[in-house]
């Protein structure tokens, strides 16, 4: 065994981030993903405002990689079919689609146990599959919304001003990990009992999770305003901490080509200043002077080497270029179809016995669609053609040529 | 068997967010962790401008539930002794201290190897086990600016003013929760093959993969600044759909909802609603002006618009479908009584994920850990309290015994 998840095969029948995202992980731990599309192709292949790359959006080619793709026309039945074939020789199904789709389509839980009884049954949604909102749709930014985290983004500026968005949308991605590693909790448990199950998960219950705010109300029992009003009292009665500058000059600090992030109070990283700069005494005004002509990387060296957590604060494209991340292996590139040679993130835990590992670039459209439907389901060409034919699934008859250039290129 | 980890003990050298979280995880897929404080606490106990409750911070209540807790003082040799026996009677040992700090305390990969050749060691750290920066501290936020969040965060209000961080210290707890995933991968490897492993988890790397942006520039080859002006031109081409208009955090009577989304089926939905043949923002907003943020939230939902209410934290502890997930769970503090705590996000239906205990206090399992686990007699133990090797709290067993009582 070489890689954690090799012999485990997942249906991936998600869309957009979060569903994505989740089975990206267990793809790059050794899973066979098949990420199942319409014939029109997934949602997430398609970015409104943005340019597309070999017919993709740049996030889908992110969220994609190390994936199978396939094609079937669900909302017909010898897709669903096909799809039970599939599901009888698949160890977990995933979906992110509106609660009661999977059952209007006849693949509810009850129904997949029957084909494959010991099957682990993934839903992802907004709400889940319980309470008053369950039917309710969301989106990543709705769910930092409804846990509060949004009004604290807000309050960081002005606890008087509107509530303001998170960028990233950790919304979807932190739920998504969570569920990535429920799943393979599962799959243990599976491996010891032989049992299956059912796993539900929703964004909001996640978000909430992650929110170690809500903890502090309970204990206080006083909402966030009367906390605020607390903690400036207390500041204010706090004896003068005037050996401590950096706890002033904690912050986004500009310098000559930017900004530094720098954070935590050590007195060590101090008393490193206080020698650095010659002084007994420092003071905010010394330090924003001594580092006002340094560039941001020579900043963030100065205060890191003395021990203060600090970060040049960088866009995402210049990290694409940043010394540790390169050294860190975080940079892979795969071969795509359309494309040739692109950069992808790579898995970002490093395990000494089984590496994550990024395989393949985001599957075209179908891409995967003869391996699996006549390699694994066993159709013949003709059955095959009538699939097509018959608008079952879908082919686009110039793959066969891009991945003949995949081979030539390899 | 009940639980995924229920068979697996898991060591937790473990402070402040990062690494408390993920052994939390761990601890509610039904693992034994024991978290190992100096005599004086962990970090991560004390909150500085914060109130405490039972001696901890809210925070602590928070990222421990499930815990055993052991109070060490693992820089004497007699300190260093329990941690190899515990390592030995161990699946996983799990850190977040500085690169080479294990190595100092004699109890490093290689070391631990020796002792429990399967062992599955993880180590949590900023910028990881190798690398220019692998000396150098972190935070949540350090991680966040360093993968281009908190720039990017900046921008939104303003792509020449200053970068603004991010609430939450998702720069934590999604690399935690990365570290749990693949700790719980390794243990499934050591089932199938018998072999443990390193794990290597930086916050730099997690933050960098979570960052789907890269991918942009690696594609288009432009930087941000580039790619800001293409999408500018293109959002000022979309002016006039009214749904992305009104898209974004909406004023209402008694705050603000959060609006997304541009399904053509509701803003149909909508038209019908308001009995108009076409929508404009100023219509929208004046129809829901005097709806509470409920009503609102409620209006937009049920015609298919992704919406929420825009909560305070505190809110969302009230809000009824949180309770009707039972995401909110009541557990037995020794010193604060019954508490409330969220429970495990994942509903499990097989093996649902549980919240058994509150944070533990300072040592609370250290008899059952140093005694029952490891064997060692009343007199050795006191021997060790009396050394400073271990602390145990003189009225530690009162508070155990009246809280015994109670409950």
């Amino acid at each position: 065994m070489e890689k954690i998840l090799e012999d485990i095969r997942v249906i991936d029948l998600t869309h957009v981030w979060m569903g994505p995202w989740c089975t990206m992980m267990l793809a790059e731990m050794g899973a066979e993903v098949i990420k199942v599309e319409p014939p029109w192709g997934a949602l997430g292949r398609i970015e409104e405002r943005g340019q597309m790359y070999g017919g993709a959006a740049p996030s889908f080619h992110h969220l994609n990689l190390s994936k199978k793709g396939l094609v079937l026309n669900l909302k017909d039945s010898k897709g669903i079919e096909l799809i039970k074939q599939l599901i009888s020789k698949s160890d977990v199904i995933i979906s992110n689609y509106a609660p009661g789709t999977m059952e209007k389509m006849g693949l509810g839980y009850e129904e997949c146990k029957k084909i494959r009884p010991n099957i682990i049954y993934c839903v992802l949604s907004g709400f889940g599959d319980t309470g008053p909102y369950s039917p309710y749709s969301s989106y990543a930014m709705v769910a930092e919304a409804i846990a509060g985290y949004t009004r604290q983004l807000g309050d960081s500026i002005d606890p008087n001003g509107p509530p303001k968005g998170m960028v990233g949308f950790f919304g979807d991605l932190a739920p998504a990990t969570t569920m990535a590693m429920g799943i393979i909790g599962a799959i243990r448990y599976r491996d010891k009992t032989g049992v299956g199950q059912k796993l539900d998960i929703a964004q909001f219950d996640s978000m909430f999770a992650y929110n170690t705010q809500v903890t502090t109300y309970w204990l206080s029992g006083k909402n966030e305003v009367q906390r605020r009003a607390e903690d400036q009292e207390r500041r204010k009665n706090a004896p003068p901490r005037n050996i401590d500058p950096l706890q002033q000059i904690g912050g986004n600090l500009k310098v000559k080509d930017g900004y530094v992030m720098v954070t935590g109070m050590r007195p060590k990283a101090i008393e490193a200043l206080k020698e650095k700069l010659g002084n007994e005494e420092i003071t905010k005004e010394m330090i924003l002077e001594c580092i006002a002509g340094m560039t941001k990387y020579e900043a963030f060296h100065f205060f890191a080497k003395m021990g203060m957590p600090c970060a040049p604060v960088l866009y995402a494209s210049e990290a694409t270029h940043d010394p540790q991340i390169a050294a860190r292996d975080m940079i892979v590139t795969v071969d795509h179809p359309i494309l040739g040679k692109i950069k992808a993130s790579n898995f970002a835990l490093k395990m000494s016995e089984t590496p994550g590992t990024v395989t393949s670039a985001a599957p075209l459209l179908g891409q995967h669609q003869k391996e699996i439907i006549m390699g694994l389901l066993g159709y013949n060409e003709q059955e095959f053609n009538d699939l097509v034919q018959e608008g079952v699934i879908a082919y686009q008859p110039d793959i066969d040529k891009y991945l003949e250039n995949l081979n030539k290129g390899n | 068997m009940k639980m995924p980890l229920e068979d697996i003990r898991v060591i937790d050298l473990t402070h402040v967010w990062f690494g408390p979280w993920c052994t939390m995880m761990l601890a509610e897929m039904g693992a034994e962790v024991i978290k190992v404080e100096p005599p004086w606490g962990a970090l991560g106990r004390i909150e500085e401008f914060g109130r405490m409750y039972g001696g901890a911070a809210p925070t602590f209540h928070h990222l421990n539930l499930n815990k055993k807790d052991i109070a060490v003082n693992t820089r004497t040799p007699e300190g260093l002794k329990l941690m190899q026996e515990l390592i030995k009677k161990s699946d996983v040992i799990i850190n977040n201290f500085a690169p080479g700090t294990m190595e100092k305390m004699g109890i490093s990969y290689d070391e631990c190897k020796k002792i429990r050749p399967n062992i599955i060691f993880a180590q949590l750290s900023g910028f990881g086990d190798t690398g220019p920066y692998r000396e150098y501290s972190s935070y949540a936020v350090i991680a966040e600016a360093f993968a281009g969040w908190a720039r990017a965060q900046g921008d939104r209000d303003d792509p020449n003013g200053p970068p603004k961080s991010l609430v939450g210290a998702l720069g934590d707890l999604g690399p935690g929760t990365m570290a749990a995933m693949a700790i719980i991968a390794a243990l499934r490897y050591r089932d199938k093959t018998g072999e443990g492993q390193k794990i290597d988890v930086a916050q730099y790397d997690c933050m960098f993969g979570y960052q789907v942006m890269t991918t942009n520039y690696w594609l288009s080859g432009k930087t941000e600044a580039e790619r800001r002006t293409e999408d500018e031109e293109r959002r000022k081409q979309r002016q006039q759909d009214p749904i992305s208009q009104i898209s974004g955090y909406l004023k209402v009577k008694d705050g603000y909802i959060m609006t997304t989304g541009l399904r053509a089926k509701a803003q149909d939905a909508l038209k019908e609603k308001f009995g108009v043949e076409e929508l404009s923002k100023e219509l929208i907003l004046k129809e829901i002006e005097n709806m509470t943020r409920e009503e609102a939230f409620h209006f937009f939902a049920k015609i298919g618009l992704p919406t929420a209410i825009v909560y305070y934290a505190s809110e969302s502890t009230h809000d009824p479908h949180i309770n009707a997930r039972e995401m909110i769970t009541q557990v037995d503090h020794p010193l604060l009584g019954e508490i409330k705590a969220v429970n495990f996000p994942v509903k499990m239906s097989k093996t649902p994920g549980t919240v058994t205990t509150a944070a533990p206090l300072l040592g609370q399992h250290q008899r059952e850990v140093i005694m029952g686990l490891l064997g060692y007699t009343e007199e050795e133990f006191d021997k060790l309290v009396q050394e400073g090797v271990i602390a145990y709290q003189p009225d530690i067993d009162k508070q155990l015994e009246n809280w015994k009582k109670s409950s």
